[in-house]
């Protein structure tokens, strides 16, 4: 029987047999050409880089500074104590040779049911910033990690003064009972200790793991037991010494500025004005049509979205993409298919092989005894703390930087990889980003390098130019674009664009729209996506991070194309919205 | 090189047709705004100031509305006492007559997952 998709079959392929005896020049004439290639790109960066010298806190080259190891009683000079050809850094925590996002330091580690290895050398680069930063200020840093609470754990220093349970309105983060400790739950226990020990498991303990900075301590949050937004303001606001928020969840869509009012309080008035820096895990649903674009969450100015990567340096097949990633970090695929994230979990209660779902296999090594760790954890919410480690350590070292510094310093310093993948595009500010991973993979120790040179000065103060225009323009359906321009006069250097969308569209999901900049970069600022309803009709304001340095003045131009079948919609206004400083 | 780009179209169709058909499967599904179910059965909206708001009644004497509360006092969530009226139609009213806002839109609480 026929029906609307075979029809629709047989005139594709009549239409596609017609165009196929055209020259093929014609037929890609329509194609869409990125210009971003033509743009010079000899600008410089405005800071240079510098070489840190080991030598000046690690004497040994062992990885563990010599005020630690004189702390511990040790002999800075002598790399290997016990003289078993191991330097010792690597050394005082058992399960860290699984921790392959670390140190990959060979292709041998299995920590996947699937016994796929891991590839040496695809890890985050931070086993020499350890030179500096471990025991440098010994555990005075505070992380907090927003989740569904966090376990008490033996390897987790949990700063108990600035946790807090937003259910009992007490100081303990423990999650309250009822909690499964099954993965596969929306909601489940181990959660949020698995993020905390990915940030700041305890080094040098002689248990478990490391964490990324593992000499912090760390402020639990059980505020996903509540979800109420009137409890985030002394979650994220309050006034102590977190540094960094990890906040490893969100939803799919979401268009309510109350979050990021918040955090904007947050980044204006804590840590003398220099601001919480907000890790946001960028999303897992990549294969549901979705993009971190959707939410208010990910796309505000303030929130540094992450997403997930494999152990080949390639996006995870759940990470989602969107033009507001800012950057990128391991989350591993699923532990039954590749390598996954070796963490803490909840003590005794990780899953025993007995208490498994399938056939899945195993979640935890055999020597986890205590069954307190697991390599289960994978997702953008492992992506998430492992920059909110990283940028502890950065702090560590460069503790003035505000949270606009540290952005500019993430889309400086990362490192590009899938060099190949096409959504690469490089701005006029020779900044490389693509939506799938931000600026590239986390690079702690290119930021240290710029932030201690003599020459970086923190960014001057933000400040924002936006145009509004009303139009009564039709989209036409089925892949045809209607193009809008916009004239800004005000020359800045661009740290954050904002465009804000009104349109009355059924199905706002078919609606495709590109950015191009004064320079002529282009930012994919949403594909057609999963959304089935009128989400645009009120103004949906999404954003790019992609053409971080360039000059906002000059000529912008708003393509936006319905890019499916059916459903025509209106375009009745657009919101340019740019934030940046004054050259 | 025909056949390649003959290909490759196939191919970019058939997802097109995918993600088409996707959307709707997706019809009659629920909004993909996960809301959470609240005990509170008023409606509600939610109002964003550009700057700290501390003066309710002017908002409170013009429209049925009590304040529950402030979050840093620029988000505050009023309480609509009628139930007869249209929110939507209160929104744009609001939104028209008052200086000063950044968003309203009618409150929600939502339903986030661990990722």
């Amino acid at each position: 029987m026929l029906n609307l998709k075979s029809i629709k079959f047989t005139i594709f392929f009549v239409v596609l047999f017609v165009l196929s005896s055209c020259e093929g020049d014609a037929l890609l004439s329509n194609t869409f050409v990125d210009t971003s290639s033509d743009i010079n790109s000899s600008v410089d960066l405005r800071v240079p880089h510098i070489t840190l010298n080991p030598s000046d806190s690690d004497s040994d080259m062992d990885y563990i500074p010599d005020s630690l190891e004189r702390l511990q009683g040790r002999d800075p000079f002598n790399p290997d104590e016990n003289n078993n050809s191991i330097k010792d850094g690597l050394e005082g925590d058992p399960f860290f040779p699984y921790q392959w996002y670390i140190y990959s330091r060979s292709d041998d580690i299995i920590c996947n049911t699937a016994h796929i290895e891991t590839i040496k050398g695809n890890d985050l680069d931070i086993m020499p910033l350890y030179h500096y930063t471990l025991g440098n200020n010994n555990g005075t840093q505070t992380i907090q990690v927003v989740d569904g609470g966090i376990d008490k754990h033996p390897d987790i220093d949990l700063d108990i003064n600035n946790s807090i349970n937003s259910i009992n309105n007490t100081l303990d983060p423990t999650p309250t009972e009822g909690f499964s400790t099954n993965p596969t739950q929306i909601f489940y226990r181990g959660h949020g200790t698995a993020v905390a020990g990915i940030i700041g498991a305890r080094g040098f303990n002689n248990i478990g793991i490391r964490g990324i900075a593992p000499t912090v301590k760390i402020a639990g949050s059980n505020w996903l037991e509540s979800e109420d937004i009137s409890k985030l303001d002394e979650v994220w606001c309050a006034d102590n010494n977190i540094t960094i928020s990890n906040n490893s969840w969100g939803t799919k869509f979401i268009d309510d500025f109350s979050y990021e009012t918040i955090m904007e309080k947050a980044s204006n008035e804590l840590r003398d004005g220099r601001g919480r820096i907000f890790v946001f895990a960028g999303g897992n649903e990549r294969e549901e049509f979705s993009n971190a674009n959707l939410s208010y969450l990910l796309n505000n100015p303030y929130s540094i979205t992450v997403s997930a990567i494999n152990h080949k340096n390639q996006y995870a097949s759940y990470s989602t993409a969107g033009s507001n990633i800012l950057v990128s970090a391991y989350g591993g695929e699923h532990y039954y298919s590749a390598p996954t994230i070796f963490t803490t979990f909840t003590p005794n209660h990780t899953m025993s092989e007995s208490e498994l779902m399938d056939s899945k296999g195993p979640i935890t090594i055999d020597e986890d005894t205590n069954r307190s760790y697991t390599y289960a954890m994978n997702g953008s919410s492992a992506a998430a703390p492992m920059v909110s480690g990283a940028l502890a350590l950065v702090l560590d070292m460069c503790p003035s930087l505000s949270w606009r510094d540290i952005r500019w310093l993430i889309a400086l310093s990362s490192t590009k990889i899938d060099e190949n993948n096409s959504e690469w595009i490089t701005n006029s500010f020779s900044l490389s980003h693509n939506n799938n991973y931000g600026f590239g993979r986390i690079n702690p120790l290119g930021m240290v390098e710029i932030c201690l040179s003599p020459d970086y000065k923190n960014l001057p103060k933000q400040i924002k130019s936006e145009i509004t225009i009303d139009y009564e323009s039709i989209i036409p359906d089925n892949n045809q674009s209607v193009e809008k321009l916009f004239i800004i006069d005000r020359d800045m250097q661009i740290d954050w664009v904002g465009l804000t969308v009104t349109l009355d569209h059924k199905f706002a999901g078919d609606i495709e729209i590109e950015l191009v900049s004064p320079s002529g970069t282009i930012s994919h600022i949403i594909d057609k996506n999963f959304i089935n309803f009128n989400a645009y009709k009120d103004g949906f304001r999404f954003s790019t991070v992609s053409l971080m340095g360039e000059r906002s003045k000059g000529v912008w131009r708003v393509k936006i194309r319905d890019a499916l079948l059916d459903d025509r919609g209106v375009l009745k206004r657009l919101k340019l919205e740019i934030r940046g400083y004054d050259l | 090189m025909r056949l390649v780009l003959l290909f490759l179209i196939i191919l970019g169709y058939l997802w097109g047709v995918d993600i088409y058909e996707y959307k709707k499967e997706q019809k009659n599904k629920e909004m993909a705004i996960s809301l959470k179910k609240t005990k509170n059965t008023n409606a509600s909206i939610n109002i964003i100031f550009y700057k700290e708001f501390s003066d309710s009644s002017i908002l409170e004497s013009i429209y049925p509305l009590k304040l529950r509360e402030c979050i840093v006092k620029k988000i505050c969530i009023f309480d609509i006492l009628d139930s007869t009226i249209d929110t939507s139609e209160l929104i744009r009213d609001i939104k028209a007559e008052t200086k000063g806002i950044k968003s309203i839109q009618e409150y929600r609480e939502y339903d986030f997952r661990q990722l």
